[in-house]
């Protein structure tokens, strides 16, 4: 499964969910669901902007973690 | 040109024949139930008879009585199909006021609405398989006992016609069901991208 490592970013540069929001021009519910890993998708330009936002590559963003086989 | 028409109307003309359709429920159910408990006047039976068997006055006159029991013998049939299916249309009305009451709260593409459908469309099929069986239970049993009748009676003819319009309403609804199955997914898959 994807990760979306947002809340470490946020810490790393020690930014609030409120301030990115303002910068997405999305709400902060949406942004808590990405947030929250509730997301089903993400939009290329919403990812652009978080990378621009933070100077990071996706691959700092997203982390592919292995399925747990049950 | 002034336009008369807006599409917010819409919603309040489906209310408007939603209430228009319950209020036809409860006057079919009054008359229905008037029918079986025999309520109704002498005069009436007389001229169902008369369109029943054809008949002519001075014998329906002096045959009053039996032909009277023999009508509501009848008529049963089709008194019980309507109220054994009543209840599939309470529930489809039911169903119906529940979906208006979501479109007016802008919630058109939710799981509870596709419930409803689905709930509908089982109505409708419950209730064309009431009244088909009506109709042939009618038949069975008025065509052996009765002479000089007509086989197939105007009152089957109309039970399975509207049996077989309950039917195909059943599938359309359970088409549109599919379908909006289908967005409900969709707009779950909108409200969480981001």
């Amino acid at each position: 499964m994807i990760v979306i490592n947002l809340d470490v970013l946020l810490a790393k540069h020690k930014t609030t969910s409120q301030e990115l929001a303002e910068y997405l021009g999305i709400t902060p519910a949406n942004l808590s669901i990405l947030k929250t890993g509730k997301a089903k998708a993400l939009r290329l330009h919403t990812l652009n902007e978080i990378c621009r936002f933070f100077r990071c590559q996706p691959a700092d963003l997203l982390e592919y973690k292995e399925d747990e086989l049950l | 040109m002034k336009q008369f028409w807006k599409p917010r109307y819409s919603v309040t003309l489906t209310a408007v024949l939603t209430l228009l359709a319950a209020c036809c429920m409860g006057i079919a159910l009054v008359f229905v139930i008037q029918l079986v408990v025999g309520a109704y006047p002498d005069y009436v039976w007389e001229r169902l008879a008369w369109h029943y068997y054809g008949v002519d006055t001075a014998y329906l006159q002096a045959h009053f009585a039996t032909m009277k029991e023999a009508l509501l013998h009848a008529v049963l049939p089709y008194a019980i199909g309507i109220l054994v299916s009543y209840p599939a249309a309470v529930v489809l009305l039911d169903r119906l006021v529940r979906i208006l009451w979501n479109i007016r709260k802008e919630d058109v593409f939710s799981k509870g609405n596709v419930e409803s459908l689905r709930a509908m469309s089982w109505c409708c099929f419950f209730a064309a398989g009431v009244l088909a069986v009506a109709a042939v239970w009618a038949e069975v049993d008025f065509g052996v006992g009765l002479a000089g009748l007509r086989l197939l009676s105007m009152t089957s003819i109309c039970f399975i016609g509207i049996a077989a319009a309950a039917a195909f309403a059943g599938l359309i609804i359970r088409v549109i069901k599919n379908c909006f199955a289908k967005a409900v997914a969709l707009q779950e898959e909108n409200d969480l991208t981001v």
